[in-house]
Parts: structure tokens; sequence; C-alpha cells
């Protein structure tokens, strides 16, 4: 459904790629999830999948058409096909419209669909997301986190779309709040046949939610795979380090693995591997490993693939 | 972790806390006791609105003017906080308690050079010479692990990043070696790598210094992980409190056992819905008049509706819940 080739991105007004070489497939009715820490591009990403930063190189494909460019056919088709949630709710409901008349003009976005037909789709959207029909007239100060981000989640389902980007979407959320959001993404899922692409740094949260995991670093893709095989054998030791940083309930405390300085800044990215001067396992520990020091490495092509010289099985 | 000694540092009795103008104020905490014996690890896990920060805040006697604090017993060190003046308060603390917060800049001055800040802590408290005071700085950077430090003390805190702000702060704490840490939320907008780095630090700063840490935070398994104690708090009173070691096992309270089901793992089946809570936390200030959790409790019935249940102890731990013991 949805392809990214060989994608690049430079913010305006600055020198440097904050995202470089980002190569994705995302296939219908799956939930792809990128990891990795802040800094490392994941929400660049879907910025650009979205339109609201330029690609400097690459491709964007949905369907097959191509959505680099933010006009023309490709930009109409992606405005009809992905909506996006963010992490705070506040950011895509508007304060002084209420439920019912934000979701009416979402609805009504859709070609061929009369202002009255879009009035009729909010009961229904509503009831997808667990909220009383009766509460279309309230606005979103009268409603809790948790219902705001259900609102959220209604208003980018109004406009149909086929792929949903799902931003840090329960980070804001107390753990009560955030499971039954969580599940309702799961359900909607089943029913309506979405794709999703989600973006969070909680790894037990991503694990919930996805099929396959994308794990980000200094601006590129350094693993990908099932989220099984990501999570519970990775190949890449920046996504060992990951999971091992991770506080697990009813584990005592054993970290196998501390990270030393900080995660790679994309304006200072160092030569070879990006990840060289942090890894556990790269140049800085052993001595024979010093290729990673100037050699890029490339990815392998395998349904798990990594970009590593050394990967750890 | 390091010895756990049976004398206290902290003790507080019957915790009321209470904000608003003086006809209309609503109080938050509603009789919270909480002792930490020196070298001793309390975590405090609870959501929004529970009560967890405020109290914390109010142990560190730091809750803004206009806030009414009740207590039965507050001592620190020995010292008898309840019945001394804000001043005399603030000379016991002072060096002997640290704060970590969850926005280091809030703590941090922007104006001010990070290693100039870190040695009023010693010149004010422990009299120190203006250079001695300089190198200790410099060395308690070394210890949180931050590279350079002697360039690094000329610094401004916009200089630093999140995770190096937050080291900072624990170094700042480590200036003088202070009889208890207060941490609050201190890595929860931080990635897990440096979760993980910060963790390492306050675990190091106990087993050394013998620092007691009340660490405040809404992850329950990183709670687990540092703590040797737990309290968990919903609606301003404590409902659970338990070695941390068997809170993933022995843990009564439905809210504790939901809240333990709700967190997704990355070691268990991801086809299992999550548990989910119905409804959401009560706003902080509402007086229940029963037990707060029970409009969202599946156990509940009008016994737990008409009277807050009392923390009840039991072998591992306390339960405050009428349903909670019956079959453990």
């Amino acid at each position: 459904m949805l392809t990214i080739e060989d994608l690049a991105v430079k913010y305006p007004g600055t020198t440097h790629r904050v995202v470089e070489r980002v190569d994705l497939e995302i296939a219908t009715g799956e939930t792809l999830g990128l990891v990795g820490e802040s800094g490392s591009g994941k929400s660049t990403v879907a910025r650009a999948i979205v339109g609201l930063v330029a690609a400097e190189a690459g491709r964007i494909e949905i369907d097959g058409v191509d959505t680099t460019e933010g006009s023309g056919p490709g930009g109409a088709h992606r405005r009809r096909t992905v909506q996006m949630v963010f992490q705070d709710p506040a950011a895509s409901l508007h304060p002084r419209l209420t439920v019912g008349v934000a979701l009416t003009e979402a609805a009504s976005v859709v070609p061929g669909r009369s202002h009255k037909e879009a009035t009729a789709r909010i009961g229904e959207l509503l009831d997808l997301v667990g909220i009383p029909q009766g509460w279309s007239d309230r606005y979103p100060f009268e409603l809790s986190g948790g219902q705001r981000q259900r609102v959220a989640v209604a208003r980018a389902l109004a406009a149909e779309p086929r792929l949903i980007l799902l931003d840090e979407v329960t980070a804001s959320l107390d753990v009560s709040i955030q499971a039954t959001v969580l599940n309702l993404l799961r359900e909607l899922q089943r029913e309506l046949g979405l794709t999703y692409l989600a973006i969070s740094h909680d790894l037990a949260v991503m694990r919930y939610l996805c099929d396959r995991i994308a794990v980000m670093e200094a601006g590129t893709i350094c693993e990908v795979g099932d989220a099984d095989a990501v999570l519970g054998a990775p190949l890449h030791h920046y996504t060992d380090a990951l999971i091992d940083a991770v506080p697990v309930l009813g584990r005592a405390r054993d970290r196998r693995i501390i990270l030393t300085g900080e995660p790679t800044d994309p304006a200072d990215r160092p030569s070879g591997c990006s990840f060289h001067l942090r890894c556990p396992a790269g140049p800085e520990a052993r001595a024979d490993r010093e290729r990673c020091r100037t050699e890029v490495p490339t990815r392998t092509g395998d349904p798990h693939d990594v970009r590593c010289h050394y990967p750890l099985h | 972790m390091t010895a756990v000694a049976n004398d206290p540092v902290l003790e507080i009795a019957d915790l009321r806390v209470a904000f608003g103008p003086t006809r209309r104020q609503t109080e938050v905490v509603h009789g919270v006791s909480l002792s930490v014996k020196r070298g001793e690890i309390v975590g405090i896990v609870g959501e929004s609105g529970s009560g967890k920060t405020v109290t914390a805040m109010a142990a560190a006697s730091l809750l803004p003017p206009g806030s009414q604090t009740d207590t039965t017993t507050w001592r620190f060190e020995g010292a008898d906080l309840r019945s001394s003046s804000r001043r005399a308060r603030a000379d016991a603390l002072g060096g002997r308690l640290a704060v970590v917060f969850q926005d280091p800049m809030a703590s941090l001055n922007p104006a001010r050079r990070v290693g100039a800040q870190m040695s009023d802590v010693v010149r004010v408290h422990a009299g120190r010479s203006k250079r001695d005071a300089a190198a200790d700085a410099v060395d308690r950077l070394r210890r949180v692990r931050i590279a350079g430090p002697d360039r690094r003390v000329d610094e401004y805190p916009h200089q630093f990043s999140g995770g190096m702000r937050q080291r900072a702060m624990i170094a700042m704490g480590l200036m003088t070696p202070p009889a208890l840490l207060v941490a609050d939320e201190p890595t929860t907008a931080l990635d897990v790598t440096v979760q993980a780095d910060v963790m390492a630090l306050i675990v190091e700063m106990n087993r050394t210094e013998g620092t007691s840490v009340v660490l405040v935070s809404h992850n329950i398994a990183l709670i687990a992980e540092i703590c040797h104690r737990v309290l968990v708090m919903y609606g301003g009173r404590i409902v659970e409190e338990l070695d941390a070691a068997s809170l993933a096992t022995q843990a009564r309270h439905p809210y504790t056992l939901a809240l333990i089901g709700s967190v997704p793992r990355l070691d268990s089946p991801r086809d299992h819905p999550l548990v989910t809570i119905p409804g959401a936390p009560p706003d902080a200030g509402m007086i229940p008049s029963g037990c707060a959790f029970a409009p969202r409790c599946p156990l509940a019935d009008d016994d737990c509706r008409s009277a807050v249940p009392l923390l009840r102890p039991h072998a591992t731990g306390a339960v405050a819940c009428r349903k909670a013991g019956l079959d453990p």
C-alpha cells in the first residue's frame, strides 16, 4: 500500500539530512512501527508521508501513485487516503468547535458527500470509538484526555482514510486509559481493514500494536522485520540496547548494555556506520572491527533486514 | 542495593494537603503516611491526580505558598519539622535533602553557568571556599559520566542535552551527600537508554552514599525495578503498599492488579487484549464518599461506595480494600 524508496529529508535553512536512505514498505491491513530515540527521524518520516515536510530525494508511493510532490494528482490521492493522529489531541481538535461540528467538517472532505450525509455519519463515528452519541455537542475541554484522543481518532476516520499515521498517540495518556485506546485501535483495524504506521518510543506499546517494526537510528533504518523477530531476537546492536533498557515487571534489574554518549546527532553523523561510536560491539570495544569506522553497512534485503557489518546472529 | 537500616530518615503521618483560596480549599491528599528508612528506596506509583507528586513535594517542603499542609508527625533525620518555622525547616533540609524534577530546566537557572549553580550548594550549606566548591563541581559532573567535565562546568544549561541536564541535577544533589533524594518522574521526558543511565546513577548514589530515595513515577515496571518498597496511590490516598519484589505476584488491590494488567509488556503474547479499566481517574480534589476506585472497580458494592476502606497490614504489605485479601 505504501512504498518509500531512498527517502532523504532536509529541513529548510539547514544543510544536513535529518533522514536519509530510508526504504520502507507497508502492506494493506498491516501495522508497521517506527521506533528509535528522540532525534532519530521517526516523526520526520511520518511528516514526509503526509506532506508536512518536502522530500529532498527519493520517492513515496501510495497504491502505486507517486505522492512525493505535495501538489497535483499525487497530492490529491494522498489527501484522500492518509490521515494522521498526533500525540496531543488538542493539536487536531479546534477548541471552539463541538465534537459534532469537527466530525462533520472532517467527514465532508469525502468526494461526492453532502453536508447532510456527513452529519448523518457522526453517530456512526462516535459509536466506532465508544463515545456516547449524545456528546456530539460537547466541546473538547469538556472531555478527558482519553476521550479527546478517541474523538481525534474519530475525526481521522471521518475522512475515510485507508492509511493512518499514529504519532505517539498514547504518550500523554494515563496507563489505564492507554490500554483502552490501544485496544480500540486494534479493533478498528480489524473492522475497517485499516493500515497503520505507528510511531512510539515505548517498545512494549509497539509490540502490542505492530506486525512489523523498523528501528531508526541517526535518520536511517538500521533494522526491520516481524515485530516478534526484531524485539525477540534482534540483529542490530542498537535494537538490542534499546530492548535491554526497558524495565520489565517481574524481572530483576540486570542491564547487560549501557549505551554511553548521546544519541547520534544527524547534523554530525560520523563516517562509516553511524552507530559505531556508541556500539557495544563496535570498534570502540573491539580492535578487529575497524571497518565500522569507514564503511557504511548496507542492508541485506532479507525479510528480517539489518544494516550492520557484525549482526548479533 | 545498599543495606536498609531501621532508623527512618523521613517520617510523615496523616499528611493532608489542600489547595485554593481559604474558604474554598480543596483537599487533594487525604491522610497519607510515609516512612523512609536510611538507605531505602521507596517508590510512589499512580496516575495523574493520584496525589503522588503532591505527597513527594510536601515531604520535601516544596509546596507553593497558599497550600495548606497538615500532619500528625513530620520528622526528618530526627528533627521535628511539624512545629518548626519555614526557616528552621529550610535549615534542617538544606544540604541534606536533594530534589530532581521531571523538567530539570525548572530548577536550573538558565542565565548562570552550571558549575556556579552547583558550587552554591556547598558554599551555602557546607561553607566551602569558592575554589574548593568549583573543584567539587567538576568531580561530581565526572561522577555522573558527563564527558569533559572541566569544560562543561563553564557552560550554560541550554548547552546541555535533556539527559545531561538531568544528570547535572543529580550531580548537584551529590554536592553534599544528601540523606534523602526526592525524584519526581526524573526520566519521563527521556529516552529509555538515557532513563537506564539516570536510574543507574540514582542506584549508585543509594549504594555508595547510603542516600534514601523517594522515586515518584507512573511507570510501574520502573518503580518495581529500582525500589525496595512501593506505595500505590489513587485518589489522594495510598491504596496498597508492597515489597517491590512481590509487586508482580503479590498485589491484591483491584486497582494495582488492573494497572499491572493494562500495561503492554515486551514479554507477553500480543494476541491477548490488554486489561482495561472503565472510566477515568478521579480529578484531584474530589472528595469521595467511599473508596475512590469504586466507580471503576469490578468488585465494588454498596459498602465500598459508602465508607473509605482503611489501609490494613498483612504479611507482605498493606491494602486498602474491603474485597482484597478475602481470596489472596
